[in-house]
């Protein structure tokens, strides 16, 4: 049995008034994808560009522009594959978080990708480059792009999960040299959250669920009140509020750790399970010498 | 078009009750086997694929420490390692299930790319633990002998169905011919679960090596590292 640690706790319910919302199946074609790559200003002219289609994705490549759109999720991602995460060999980027957040917000409103109203920063990162030599130690370090995450907000909820997020990408100019969309549509309001479980009941539904895996010490970093999104591939049909738990799983000598994060649905009437059952390990053939 | 390149992959999501014991972990098999068939799906040679009990520290040590890594790691152009992973007094350590020979794998007995490696990933917890300079050489400069590019995360990674994509993402990127270096932080950084990437190159010059950093993908499988004489990185956090 591990020993399970609430480093910080949700005492109180969370005092929101909450909705099961259902979600709008977002039916990509390769039309629907042109019109998406045309209005980051590629031509979408097919003599000039080419389509890429695989298990989950279309992508539309014109000059150096790459447009992909998911296909079960409807997440975008928009790159300008020439700057996109590239050092130009001199950029050092010295502008601070708040004017990275002040131009990636004008880049959503002009592109439309959501209203300010309904997302709030959740973190600014950057991209760095560093070189040294071996004999001398000398070497040097620069900051090349500013991605800066946006999260999307419902019911004045934040939304966790891979889902539910904008990321801008700019350049040492502050031009845009990447988007990432994962956005789902909202249909209608399905039902109305009835009453909410308890934070306790989530970390008995923790408690259980990583007692019959783990063997020393999980420590349960923080309890968040959210509503969920998947992932890019990921089908989802409805969005739904949820208690969300990273923690941290650690070694017996401590020194070996590793993160993962659990989800438990906050509604006394939730859609499904989101947790995935535990996996069963499959029995290997043995290796032989 | 893209060169071929032989591939092999480790990774453990179960330990027993005995001295090399750690908690289980659910999704390694998911990044591993993710990346060894998404790199078969693109034409690319599956050389091996040892999974929980069948993964040996040996598998990665040299020769001159007593190891048989020039049968195994070193003898595929493409490794990717999925477990615990942790970094004290600058040496990365590797764990494993069980002990062939031993239970921790430590990279200052490590000699990776004397033979054939050119890419070896570590998707565990602390390829580094910070990005200061004397850090980052004093862990990596030693163990890449010829290794073109290493991957991994700065402090520690996550084990969670958020992210257990990232192999299978990371093996499409790199078997299709793409720049590996941007893959790597593309695919395992993360805004969610605050992974932070590391990608690191060799170079027998400071241009060499960045050029690696920002433009190498497989088809450089025999653009050979003649000597590591600088290392060149790039992370997002």
């Amino acid at each position: 049995m591990p020993e399970i640690k609430f480093l910080s706790t949700l005492e109180n319910l969370p005092q929101a008034r909450t909705q099961i919302y259902r979600l709008t199946p977002p039916g990509i074609t390769r039309g629907k994808l042109i019109d998406t790559a045309m209005a980051f200003g590629v031509s979408g002219n097919l003599g000039r560009g080419r389509f890429q289609e695989d298990e989950n994705k279309y992508t539309y490549l014109e000059g150096q522009f790459s447009v992909t759109v998911y296909k079960v999720s409807g997440g975008l991602r928009y790159q300008d594959i020439s700057r996109w995460q590239i050092d130009d060999g001199k950029s050092n980027i010295k502008y601070d978080d708040k004017t990275a957040i002040k131009r990636a917000q004008e880049i959503v409103r002009k592109y439309k990708l959501a209203s300010l109203k309904e997302l709030r920063v959740l973190k600014v990162s950057r991209l760095h480059v560093g070189s040294i030599e071996l004999a001398t130690r000398k070497g040097d370090e620069r900051i090349i792009d500013v991605g800066i995450a946006f999260q999307r907000v419902i019911d004045r909820i934040p939304v966790d999960g891979p889902g539910g997020k904008i990321v801008v990408y700019l350049d040492q100019q502050g031009e845009v040299t990447g988007i990432d969309r994962l956005w789902r549509n909202i249909k209608d309001a399905y039902r109305p959250v009835t009453k909410l479980r308890s934070p306790k009941l989530a970390e008995e539904d923790l408690r259980r669920y990583w007692s019959k895996h783990t063997s020393y010490q999980i420590n349960v970093n923080e309890t968040r009140f959210a509503y969920f999104e998947l992932g890019w591939k990921e089908t989802q049909k409805y969005l739904q509020p949820v208690y969300v738990m990273p923690m941290t799983i650690l070694s017996a000598s401590g020194r070996s750790v590793m993160k993962s994060v659990h989800v438990y649905e906050a509604a006394t009437n939730p859609v499904g399970k989101i947790m995935p059952t535990p996996k069963i390990q499959p029995r290997l053939p043995k290796r032989q010498e | 078009m893209t060169l071929q390149v032989r591939v092999g992959v480790e990774w453990i999501n179960t330990f027993h009750n005995d001295s090399c014991n750690q908690n289980n972990l659910s999704y390694r098999d998911d990044h591993a086997v993710g990346f060894y068939n998404e790199m078969g799906s693109h034409g690319h040679s599956k050389i091996f694929n040892f999974g929980n009990d069948n993964a040996w520290e040996t598998d990665f040590r040299h020769p001159d420490h007593g190891g048989d890594s020039l049968n195994w790691l070193d003898n595929v152009h493409f490794c990717y390692y999925s477990d615990h992973g942790g970094n004290w007094g600058n040496v990365m350590h590797i764990c494993f299930a069980v002990q062939h020979q031993h239970c921790l794998g430590s990279s200052d007995k490590w000699r990776l790319g004397r033979k054939m490696l050119k890419w070896f990933v570590l998707d565990c917890c602390q390829a580094v633990l910070n990005t200061s300079k004397d850090h980052v050489l004093a862990v990596w400069g030693g163990p890449m002998q010829g290794v073109h590019l290493v991957f991994g995360f700065i402090g520690n990674g996550s084990d969670s169905w958020w992210n257990d994509d990232l192999g299978s993402d990371f093996g499409d990127d790199a078997g299709r011919g793409n720049k590996l270096a941007n893959a790597w932080l593309d695919h395992a950084y993360s805004f969610w679960l605050n992974d932070d990437a590391i990608a690191i190159a060799a170079g027998a010059s400071q241009s060499e090596a960045i050029n690696r950093r920002e433009n190498e993908s497989i088809n450089w499988r025999d653009y050979a590292v003649t000597s590591t004489n600088w290392l060149a990185w790039k992370w997002r956090s």
